[in-house]
């Protein structure tokens, strides 16, 4: 008999896999636990005991508790499960992309893995831990009991595993049939769990191909996904209230952290997007089932799902990103010995951000022929939405500036985070502008943008948050080292995954497509490896959690990070500290030194600009007016160069005339040259006084001609007028005496503007 | 004036409030590494982890392209059959002129994936044989029963993986090259993990 070995079944054995890996560890590190304290005791050991009266113990409390700490571990324990299950079905995506052929898997299966692992991936996976976090910490944050309504947050979570359920059922029917059909043969009851398979329909679900494909799952999926909307909602509602009315005392509007204000937001959203959903997801089961007409051609049409979908879907980007960029806030300033920078402005561009990404949801469909007019509109509000992005990063940027960076694993999270942050954003305002998303819509570039932030920065912050809060949770601390080169090797992973997807984009290679040309299999295999790198460092994380959470070393004062030094010892950590005190006896610490994260004096505390406004500004004048006349001195030496090479014959001075054309001037050489002359004495000059200090050299004539040297390559391209043999050559050397020439002249003026003028630059 | 207050410690370890000083720091490794942190910590695990990548994908592709058609996983296309309502609502609507077929041009294998995909709930059916019209099926075509006209398609053409026999092999060799590193970093960065008789170096 042959037995065809499918796909699914190795989705279900690599899961099945990792949690009996996860189980094997935890019994390897209690048998590992048995540290001795310096008092000869020993330290408590965590229970791990599989006696039935035990396990009926546990399994009722789990499943009967109503404490905030608990529903909150239990959310991040089914968002970390559904994680992985995504993660699988990522993998398996990157597995079929290594060859060109759509031969590891095939084409139907491909389109399974994609829609699985997105739906899992941003329904099951990143609100629940979001959620999870806000659970835990939120009330110690604020100083609450507890959520407002725990019954109504024990609901909200027990709603979520049947959703899962449902919407993943396809495959657990599938394995079931193949399982069954392996031992018993072909019957009804095989033939029952193989009507269910796993939607191939992409995660958007869009009609008509969503109406019209016959799969039963796609009923139970919809269905799984209406059940987490409510679920979803339930949650959104109680951390709404309990923002609003179970802070403790002292929590003001004016002093909540900023990681509640963004849960506020986001659950604002929640309850704003997720109904609109959970009506779409009916019309489509009626559509379905009923005969309703609310997406066919001669009702609603194709084109209302995608409207009323993205009006949820775009505030959905939001609702699983502010949570994000509220643990950025949190966790940044602790490791820069500074408090946040900016926190109003933070506040405001979260509210912005929130009111805003309700306006832009047409920039997924600028491709479907919508007038042109309304889809300009949406180009605006989708550039504008970049506007509070860009004041979070500048406000996080401004953070770290001048402050006592200590590189933990939590810190190397933030700060890469707001790296790839950026790059997600920036390609992500070029999609918003219309002609280039009509280019590139279809494309990988779309997939590497948005996977720059849902992996970027999300998982990111998910990561460092469990570091960070890992001692509270646990009462341990996880393994440093293995924590440290964790956050590296995800940070890495991504970056080479999801920039190569970016320029795959850039080559127009059609996405969401099993089989592609040989040409591209290159990038796609690089991809691949950044891919596996980043399931590798998944799997490091959760060694390390298990591991610790049963042999790491016990807390011994509550402030294992030295928050109290800078005065960033917040609520969370000071109910940690008191619960050690009272369960354990272990006495408050103090550190050696304290001070403020926020003061005016220089390398200490959060910058304070506006009281160091004036200087500021005499100082950036300072700079223009000496940058403006170095440039000017070292533009006429440059100047003189090239009128020697144009005289020769190895410059032709109709560059500068294209030059003038290419910003809108008539071509004419001399306005070309007047241009050209104004960018040596503004453009040029400004960026070298910003970067000198960073350029190698003592005085600033050797940087001058450092920053010369580096800046030729640019006017080579620039200037190229078809030269060739020794007239390229001499163009070229030329090119760079001139730029020496200028470098020098700049240098030089400087120079002698430090030493006689007592101009700082 | 600075904000700083220092706090000179009255006995050992105690502040002057009679506090102990702090004695967990999450910020510090704990007891270094014997040989250079930053190698140990970063350079070699990150060797490591990428020969191990690379390993899985070469162990990966080139064991499954050896047993991939052992299990038949591969070569066994499968086809897609519209309802007759279905193909009179694309023969409506679509102007190119469909190839037709009758049940006879089909193979034994083709015509049974055919009465698989009318029982099937997705109507798909496996062509578990010859395939002789596979062309036909993917560009779209009309199968005729004698009464009805059903559009078939390929849902899947089920290719075999094919990949250099060498894959296989400088996979394997990559994934243990890579687990070698982890463990060499292990051995040195937790030698407490091992036993006494493995520890270097000895004590």
């Amino acid at each position: 008999m042959s037995v065809s070995v499918d796909p699914t079944l190795l989705r279900v054995g690599l899961f099945v896999a990792i949690l009996g890996g996860c189980l094997a560890v935890a019994a390897r590190a209690r048998e590992h636990d048995a540290s001795v304290r310096p008092d000869g005791g020993a330290h408590a050991r965590r229970d791990l005991s599989l006696e039935v009266a035990s396990l009926k113990r546990g399994v009722k409390r789990w499943l009967t508790t109503t404490n905030h700490r608990d529903i909150g571990l239990l959310y991040i324990a089914f968002g970390t499960t559904a994680a992985l299950w995504g993660g699988i079905d990522g993998m398996m995506i990157r597995t079929e992309l290594l060859v060109p052929a759509a031969s590891v898997w095939n084409e139907p299966t491909y389109n399974e893995l994609f829609t699985a692992h997105g739906i899992t991936m941003l329904f099951f996976f990143v609100t629940p831990v979001f959620f999870g976090i806000g659970n835990y910490f939120l009330p110690l944050l604020i100083g609450a009991d507890d959520m407002a309504f725990p019954r109504l947050n024990a609901i909200g979570f027990w709603l979520l595993p049947p959703s899962l359920l449902l919407a993943r059922a396809g495959l657990l029917s599938e394995v079931t049939a193949k399982t069954l059909g392996f031992f018993v043969g072909e019957n009804p009851v095989v033939r029952f769990f193989g009507a269910l398979s796993e939607p191939a329909l992409g995660w958007t679900l869009y009609v008509p191909l969503s109406t019209q494909m016959a799969n039963p799952q796609i009923d139970l999926l919809l269905l799984g996904l209406h059940l987490s909307g409510i679920a979803t909602t339930l949650a959104a509602i109680n951390f709404v209230v309990t923002v609003v009315y179970e802070r403790g005392e002292g929590v003001t509007w004016a002093n909540l952290d900023i990681f509640s204000w963004t849960m506020l937001t986001t659950s604002g959203l929640v309850i704003f997007a997720f109904p609109i959903l959970g009506s779409a997801i009916v019309m489509l089961l009626l559509d379905r089932n009923v005969g309703t007409t609310f997406y066919a051609a001669e009702g609603g049409g194709p084109l209302l799902w995608q409207h009323l979908f993205w009006f949820f879907g775009h505030p959905e980007v939001y609702i699983i990103f502010l949570p994000a960029a509220g643990l950025m806030s949190l966790i940044l300033p602790k490791f820069c010995g500074r408090k946040l920078f900016g926190y109003q402005f933070v506040v405001y561009s979260t509210l912005a951000i929130g009111v805003l990404s309700f306006g832009v949801w047409v920039h997924h469909m600028f491709m479907t022929g919508i007038d042109p007019r309304i889809r300009a509109g949406f180009m605006v509000t989708t550039i504008a939405v970049a506007i509070p992005s860009a004041i979070k990063v500048f406000n996080w940027m401004t953070t770290i500036w001048d402050g006592s960076v200590r590189l933990t694993a939590p810190m190397i999270l933030c700060v890469s985070a707001i790296a790839t942050f950026v790059i997600a954003g920036v390609t992500g305002i070029f999609l918003a502008s219309i002609p280039i998303n009509i280019q590139y819509n279809g494309t990988y570039y779309v997939v590497g943008h948005f996977h720059l932030i849902v992996m970027g920065i999300i998982p990111f912050m998910m990561v460092a948050a469990s570091y960070y809060w890992y001692p509270i949770i646990t009462g341990r601390l996880f393994d440093r080292r293995l924590a440290r080169f964790q956050a590296t090797l995800l940070v890495v992973g991504s970056t080479i995954t999801f920039t190569t997807l970016v320029i795959l984009g850039l080559f127009e290679l059609p996405r969401r497509i099993a089989a592609y040309p040989a040409v591209y299999a290159p990038l796609q295999q690089v991809a691949t490896i950044g891919a596996y790198l980043v399931g590798i460092s998944v799997l490091l994380w959760l060694y390390n959690m298990l591991w610790s959470y049963w042999a790491g070393p016990p807390v011994e004062d509550a402030d294992v990070w030295n928050l109290k030094a800078t005065e960033q010892f917040t609520r969370e950590w000071q109910w940690f500290e008191a619960r050690l005190e009272r369960e354990y006896g272990i006495e408050p610490t103090e550190p050696a030194t304290v001070r403020p994260s926020s003061t005016a004096v220089p390398g200490e505390g959060s910058p304070a600009i506006s009281t160091q406004f004036r200087p500021i500004v005499s100082k950036v004048a300072e700079n223009t007016l000496v940058g403006a006349l170095g440039g000017l001195v070292g533009t006429l030496l440059m100047t003189g160069v090239l009128s020697s090479g144009a005289v020769i014959g190895v410059f032709d001075v109709a560059a500068f005339a294209d030059l003038a054309g290419l910003i809108g001037l008539p071509q004419d050489p001399l306005v070309g040259y007047l241009v050209f002359l104004a960018g040596g004495m503004t453009l040029w000059p400004l960026l070298f006084v910003t970067i000198a200090r960073y350029i190698p050299g003592r005085t600033q004539i050797t940087r001058g001609l450092w920053f010369a040297t580096i800046v030729v390559a640019g006017f080579l391209l620039a200037f190229y007028t078809g030269q060739t043999g020794l007239e390229l050559v001499g163009y070229v050397a030329f090119s760079i005496l001139g730029h020496w020439a200028y470098g020098l002249g700049l240098g030089l003026t400087l120079q002698y503007a430090i030493y006689n003028w007592d101009v700082e630059v | 004036m600075s904000d700083r207050t220092e706090r000179p410690a009255t006995g050992p370890n105690r502040e002057r409030d009679g506090r102990p000083t702090r004695r967990t720091d999450a910020s510090s490794d704990g007891e270094e590494p014997p040989i250079g942190s930053r190698l140990f910590t970063y350079v070699v695990p990150f060797v490591a982890a990428l020969f191990l990548a690379l390993g899985i994908a070469g162990a990966v592709t080139g064991s499954w392209a050896l047993v991939q058609p052992a299990i038949d996983g591969c070569d066994r296309p499968a086809i897609g059959v519209d309802t007759v309502e279905e193909t009179d609502e694309r023969l409506a609507t679509s102007t190119p002129a469909l190839e037709t077929l009758t049940l006879d041009d089909l193979t034994d294998a083709e015509q049974r994936a055919f009465e698989e995909a009318l029982e099937d709930v997705h109507r798909e059916g496996t062509v578990d044989g010859e395939t002789a019209n596979l062309a036909a099926f993917e560009r779209g075509v009309l199968v005729s029963d004698g009464e009805d006209e059903r559009y078939v398609t390929l849902v899947s053409a089920s290719r075999c993986l094919s990949v250099d026999p060498l894959v296989l092999p400088l996979g394997v060799v990559s994934l243990l090259v890579g687990l070698g590193g982890f463990v060499v970093v292990a051995f040195l960065n937790y030698p407490e993990s091992f036993s006494p008789r493995l520890r270097w170096p000895p004590r």
